[in-house]
């Protein structure tokens, strides 16, 4: 299934982003300021995508007729490409309670969702939000709800099925509202302590990272059992595993970037900066020109020359960040602060 | 053991001067240069296991195939056992001379290891924390090291994520910090039950399996994970915080064994914060009256006085991450970054003795 026409145009995307760039009222914030504005606006999304998909799933369960599925997809994409745009922030209320595993559970090496969800379908326990709460997160988020539009045994027409996605998706729909609560509550600690600066960059980075070594060089085989697996990708099941990325690389443009470039410019290295936004820009380009998916990819040694490409654009993003820009800014990774026990 | 020995054990408890086994070096080898043993990350993301001289020259890099955790000496012998880190299920007994590897064993089909471990002071009983993760329940699993390591019994410790444990200077009794957390191999290193977590500071007969005081952090999302204890009976440990990071719930509990006392120390406002909610390592000093706690997110050690629980300083240092006492006095502290620091605790300075760039883990063995 192609989604070209649910991304957003490059050109537009660069319209949005000159504008943030540009305003005086901008330049006037600070950077913690400007991010928390920007991650407010993306939390909101998520919010409003959620609420929207709950609303749907709950629509469509009245009738349950195979045809209007169609619709409720599309809503499950939306809400979920909002999740990618917001997925890079790993601190603040999203560490709270894992929400962050309960919108989405994954990697899934063991195929935990399709485990879950199948032992629910058979569950004789009425399906409800409280039933929910005590589940596994693979049960709670977005793929759970993927499996039930798309996978293999996929059922939107059951009432057992209806009554699951509706009541993932409220879950889903409460977590998102509540985070944007949270994220606002959160806002004078954020913007009074210092180290948060460093702790936002420092999660661009990481998502970078991620999104180069996990979410494509592991499905590529650059990574570990070096053998090409599409379903070690995001969203394999829909088939948007590079759109997922795609959002993610458009969250970063639009939620990081202008407090990014304030930091830049308040340090004087306005080269880096360009040179960091170039390569994002580029990076979008290419993954404008490249199936929603990588499973094609990964069968056809002319698309995975595209997905090498792409590779490449993501890692030299992440070396950008992690090398130069770490260094002139000053920012150093913990091992133990990072990843402790 | 021979009598001897036994004597030499005893005295050392008489005179105050240290925990008498496990993870901790014998009184009676002092006057030897001090050589630690750590788990380590080469540049390459290799793991390592690592000894190293007192100026903190690596002597011997064994590769192990997961990133390890703590490590514990067995008393009477030059082996010391090293753990795989949680949810890794591998234990390395390596001889602590020369890194010579001489078993692997695993933790069987239905138990992982949370990475840290102590031997009875006759060296004959190995006692290793781990997780029945069919039921998420804590288990202390106890194996005979005179029969190669053979598994003898599992103790529960009546709850989740039992973590250090370290054992008490009675030689009967295992001092366990308990995180409360719930996990899964499924699900690797994610936590499942944020919001019903019951933390804890055990005291366990280590004959019995019995739990004889169970003492609580002041908030259920103080996950008790790190614990040193004094030769006087008085246990420090590190809790890490899985409440909101902007909150700041006190992060070092103290146990007076000798009462029975349980108390949480109060850190200067600023001092806190710096510790970001976190604490890697505690380490209790064998010459004087101080503890050092390290606090690899905030870039700290922190010195407390163990007897009186007062504040006493924090030091800056990157990426703080494992603590041991050294002879001379003060610490030896071990950065995630790169390079082994002694910790001077008059002058309350940090002296880096050598810059290798190895990713040190929280923790170090004295051999």
């Amino acid at each position: 299934m192609s989604v070209l026409s649910n991304r957003p145009s490059r050109l537009l995307a660069s319209a949005c982003l000159l504008t943030l760039l540009y305003t005086s009222s901008a330049y006037a914030e600070s950077a913690r300021e400007q991010w928390h504005a920007q991650l407010s606006s993306g939390y909101t999304a998520l919010a409003d995508a959620s609420s929207d998909l709950h609303q749907q799933a709950t629509e469509h369960c009245a009738t349950r007729q195979e045809t209007a599925a169609a619709p409720l997809r599309d809503d499950w994409l939306r809400a979920f490409l909002a999740w990618q745009r917001v997925r890079f922030i790993d601190f603040g209320p999203i560490e709270q309670n894992s929400m962050a595993w309960q919108f989405q559970f994954w990697p899934d090496s063991k195929n935990l969702i399709a485990r879950q969800v199948d032992r629910w379908m058979k569950d004789q326990r009425p399906v409800s939000s409280q039933a929910l709460a005590g589940e596994s997160v693979a049960l709670k988020g977005f793929p759970a709800m993927e499996y039930l539009l798309y996978g293999e045994q996929s059922d939107t027409v059951s009432p057992r099925g209806c009554e699951l996605l509706v009541a993932i998706s409220a879950q889903v729909s409460a977590n998102a509202t509540h985070l944007v609560e949270q994220w606002a509550a959160f806002k004078p600690h954020y913007l009074e302590s210092d180290s948060y600066q460093t702790t936002t960059i420092s999660a661009a980075m990481h998502s970078l990272e991620i999104m180069r070594d996990a979410r494509l060089g592991a499905p590529m085989g650059l990574q570990g059992k070096k053998r090409r697996n599409p379903y070690l990708a995001d969203a394999w099941r829909s088939e948007q595993s590079l759109t997922a990325i795609q959002a993610t690389l458009q969250g970063l443009q639009s939620e990081f970037l202008p407090g990014f470039a304030t930091v830049m410019r308040d340090a004087g290295k306005e080269q880096l900066l360009t040179q960091f936004e170039e390569t994002l820009a580029g990076t979008l380009e290419r993954i404008d020109s490249l199936p929603s998916d990588v499973s094609a990819s990964l069968k056809d040694e002319q698309l995975y020359r595209g997905l090498q490409l792409l590779f490449v654009d993501i890692d030299r993003l992440a070396s950008l960040l992690n090398g130069p820009i770490a260094s002139e800014l000053g920012i150093v990774k913990g091992f133990n602060s990072s990843d402790g026990d | 053991m021979n009598r001897r020995r036994f004597v030499q054990l005893g005295l050392a408890a008489l005179v105050l001067s240290g925990p008498l086994a496990g993870c901790t070096r014998l009184h009676s080898e002092r006057d030897r240069p001090q050589r630690f043993l750590s788990a380590a990350d080469d540049a390459n993301g290799q793991h390592l296991i690592t000894l190293a001289d007192h100026q903190g020259h690596v002597l011997a890099r064994v590769p192990v195939a997961e990133r390890c955790h703590g490590g514990c000496v067995r008393p009477g012998s030059a082996q010391v056992a090293v753990f795989a880190r949680r949810p890794g299920r591998e234990l390395y007994i390596l001889d602590g001379r020369d890194g010579a590897l001489l078993h692997q064993l695993s933790s069987g089909d239905k138990h992982h290891f949370y990475g840290h471990g102590v031997f009875s002071e006759d060296g004959q009983y190995l006692y290793a924390t781990a997780n029945h993760f069919n039921d998420g329940q804590g288990q202390v699993r106890v194996y005979d090291a005179r029969q190669q390591y053979q598994w003898v019994a599992d103790f529960p410790v009546g709850g989740m994520d039992p973590h250090e444990l370290r054992l008490h200077p009675d030689g009967n009794t295992l001092v366990i910090a308990m995180g409360g957390i719930l996990t899964h191999p499924d699900y690797d290193r994610i936590k499942l039950n944020l919001d019903s977590m019951r933390p804890a500071l055990l005291l366990m007969n280590r004959h019995t399996g019995e739990i004889e005081q169970r003492h609580e952090p002041s908030h259920h999302q103080l996950s008790c994970h790190h614990l040193d204890i004094s030769s006087e009976g008085v246990v420090i440990a590190g809790y890490q915080f899985e409440g909101p990071e902007w909150e700041r719930p006190p992060l070092i509990a103290r146990l007076d064994t000798r009462s029975g006392l349980f108390s949480e120390v109060a850190l200067p406002a600023e001092a806190l914060a710096a510790m970001h909610n976190y604490v890697a390592s505690v380490a209790v000093s064998t010459q004087g009256p101080l503890a050092a706690i390290t606090a690899p997110r905030g870039n700290r050690v922190v010195l407390i006085n163990y007897l009186s629980g007062e504040y006493v300083a924090d030091i800056h240092l990157p990426d703080a991450a494992g603590v041991l006492p050294a002879p001379q006095g003060g610490f030896v502290v071990t950065s995630g970054l790169g390079g082994v620091y002694l910790l001077d605790e008059q002058r309350l300075t940090a002296t880096l003795l050598n810059p290798e760039k190895l990713h040190w883990d929280n923790h170090l063995t004295a051999l």
